[in-house]
């Protein structure tokens, strides 16, 4: 098939159509056994369809007696309602597009009706007139689609306010909300933002994010353990599943900020170097690392983690002091040599500079792991002369033991520990 | 004050004087709708197939759209019944397309994994890759020879839109015809 129109016309012809009598049967079918639909005025000026279960599910052959009582009960009902609701002053019904989506005008519209469209189709999930309608250099039409659903599921709403500064541009305010804020009773005031629109598409938008909210969210879920999912939902454009797991958790983050809130920047750093040690590079590199994970098996990070797993590191934070961007704090650190040589945890004094009093880094703008990296340096380093004296050293050196922190090297430690130990105790 | 009158020519309707609520029963279609249906079908039913995700039925879609149609009034009363009813077939193949992506992903690996994933030649793919509104645009102008103008009239939007709908919908195809012929 060499053009569109041959492949279109291909596809149009699929299948085995009905006819046209058999489909009116069904509709009258349908329409006999069918529903009493209440179409009723929307809040916001559009109409909205509630349809309610089939009184019977067998069709117009059955007895409908009871049915026609349940019916004729529902309509008293539905009567009682249309009385109360026509007491009051009410705007005509908008009456043109069908309720299936966010319907655009067949007119032209307007620079500002464009704006609005779009925004509002995004924000109900219908994304694909979102695509039509936003064209931006920064967004994919596949990443409108997924982050169209995203707001769908979060519940996300823009208040827009757009005043024209020049043909086709716009200074909008850009209030957002969304579940996460309904939850914790944050008000937006929304930022100042600049939006083109050019031939009857949006070019230049700035979707408002709640960075601080989402990581948040992210710091309690890292403090649960359980941030499996979330890694990559703090920089736009979110999947849905950012959504199902915001909302997911939303109660017990909201318990959380109750009881936890604010947090101090010793606390981040305690809940990320606790998701290090305790084995979770997804929750530390988070908090971290603004959400970029890599934690792929054979990362550097993925495996230090794993190194601290297999030998069952422990560590505290404690006597934390200065400010956020130079934060003095005590690592104390033990790990299943120190059990094994009856030594108590080595205390590790080192700065972390929290990124907007957040994310923990190192001083100079590295990985906090890079340098200063917390453990027992002295049980180490005894490790390191035992195997040059017990025929590991090819092993362990082959590894890079000395100095790399991979999961081989914690199994040559775990292999050898017993043996090490007792080597240890007698170098007094 | 509520009041109460037959719509003509079957169901029941109650309502307010500005019509903002109703309750509506329709058993039956007229001689008139009878007709209007069956002289918009071929149409209908081949833009659902172009629109519709292939494991939906076209017929489905068409009937749902007059559902929706039906449930407004009669289909008669619409100043253009085929253009709402296209563009209803339009929305509601891009709603199904959504709601059922993620299942269809779902089911897309389990059926790699089974061998039994249904195949269409590359270039249909293509086709099929691009969503529905994409699609009814570019059958439209295409194969019905319908103006941009026109076309974006019936499908819910602007000529420009439909343009550069139609334009990214190719080049989309392409693309893909592309990677599918290394």
């Amino acid at each position: 098939m060499g053009d569109f129109e041959t492949k279109l016309r291909w596809l149009s012809e699929r299948g085995n159509p009905l006819g046209p009598e058999n489909l009116i049967h069904r509709i009258e079918a349908e329409l006999a056994g069918d529903h009493l639909v209440v179409i009723a005025k929307r809040r916001e000026g559009a109409i909205v369809t509630k349809t309610q279960q089939p009184l019977s599910t067998k069709g117009p052959g059955r007895n409908r007696g009871p049915v026609w009582g349940v019916a004729i009960f529902v309509a008293a009902i539905a009567v009682v309602g249309l009385y109360v609701a026509f007491r009051g002053d009410s705007a005509p019904v908008a009456s043109d597009p069908p309720p299936t989506t966010v319907g655009p005008d067949v007119r032209i519209m307007t620079d500002l009706e464009t704006i609005e469209a779009a925004v509002a189709a995004f924000y109900s999930g219908d994304g694909e007139r979102a695509a039509e309608l936003f064209q931006l250099s920064n967004r994919t039409d596949d990443q409108i689609l997924e982050e169209s659903a995203y707001q769908a599921t979060i519940g996300g709403r823009l208040n827009l306010n757009c005043v024209e500064t020049a043909s086709g541009t716009f200074s909008c305010t850009t209030p957002y909300h969304n579940a996460m804020t309904d939850a914790i009773g944050y008000v937006d005031g929304g930022d100042f933002s600049r939006v083109v629109v050019e031939d009857g598409v949006v070019t230049e938008f700035a979707f408002p994010v709640h960075t601080s909210m989402v990581l948040n969210m992210g710091i309690f879920l890292a403090s649960e353990g359980r941030l499996e999912g979330y890694g990559n939902c703090v920089v736009g454009s979110f999947p849905e599943t950012c959504a199902t797991i915001q909302m997911e958790n939303l109660e017990a983050w909201v318990e959380w900020r109750k009881s936890e809130m604010p947090l101090e920047p010793a606390d981040n750093v305690r809940i990320l170097l606790e998701s290090w040690y305790g084995g979770n590079c997804e929750a530390a590199l988070f908090l971290s690392n603004f959400g970029l994970v890599d934690c792929s098996p054979s990362s550097t990070p993925s495996r230090t983690v794993e190194y601290e797993a297999l030998l069952g590191a422990e560590i505290s934070v404690e006597n934390c002091v200065g400010p956020a961007d130079s934060l003095s704090c005590e690592v104390h650190y033990s790990n299943v040599m120190n059990v094994a040589v009856n030594k108590p945890p080595s205390v590790t004094a080192r700065e972390f500079a929290l990124f907007n009093e957040v994310l923990v880094q190192g001083t100079s703008g590295d990985a906090w792991y890079e340098s200063d990296y917390p453990e027992d340096t002295e049980l180490r380093d005894s490790f390191t002369r035992f195997a040059e004296v017990s025929g590991l050293q090819g092993e362990y050196g082959s590894e890079g033991c000395e100095s790399a922190h991979t999961p081989e090297c914690a199994t040559l430690i775990l292999d050898n520990l017993d043996a090490w130990a007792a080597w240890y105790e007698t170098q007094g | 004050m509520f009041w109460r009158h037959t719509l003509a020519p079957v169901g029941v309707f109650w309502g307010n004087d500005k019509g903002e609520t109703r309750l509506l029963k329709r058993s039956s279609i007229d001689e008139v709708e009878r007709e209007l249906i069956t002289s918009l079908y071929p149409s209908l039913r081949k833009l659902a197939s172009v629109a519709g995700s292939v494991d939906v039925e076209p017929d489905d879609l068409v009937q749902e759209a007059l559902m929706r149609a039906l449930r407004r009034g009669p289909i008669s009363d619409l100043d253009n019944p085929l253009a709402f009813l296209r563009k209803t077939i339009v929305n509601l193949a891009s709603n199904q397309r959504r709601s059922l992506g993620r299942r269809r992903r779902a089911l897309g690996r389990l059926a790699l994994e089974e061998g039994w994933l249904p195949s269409y030649p590359a270039d249909i793919e293509a086709i099929l890759d691009l969503p529905p509104r994409q699609r009814a645009v570019l059958y439209l102008v295409e194969v019905e020879d319908v103006p941009y103008a026109e076309a974006a009239r019936q499908l819910g939007m602007t000529t420009v839109a439909a343009r550069a709908m139609a334009n990214r919908a190719r080049k989309k195809a392409r693309a893909a015809l592309e990677v599918a012929g290394g």
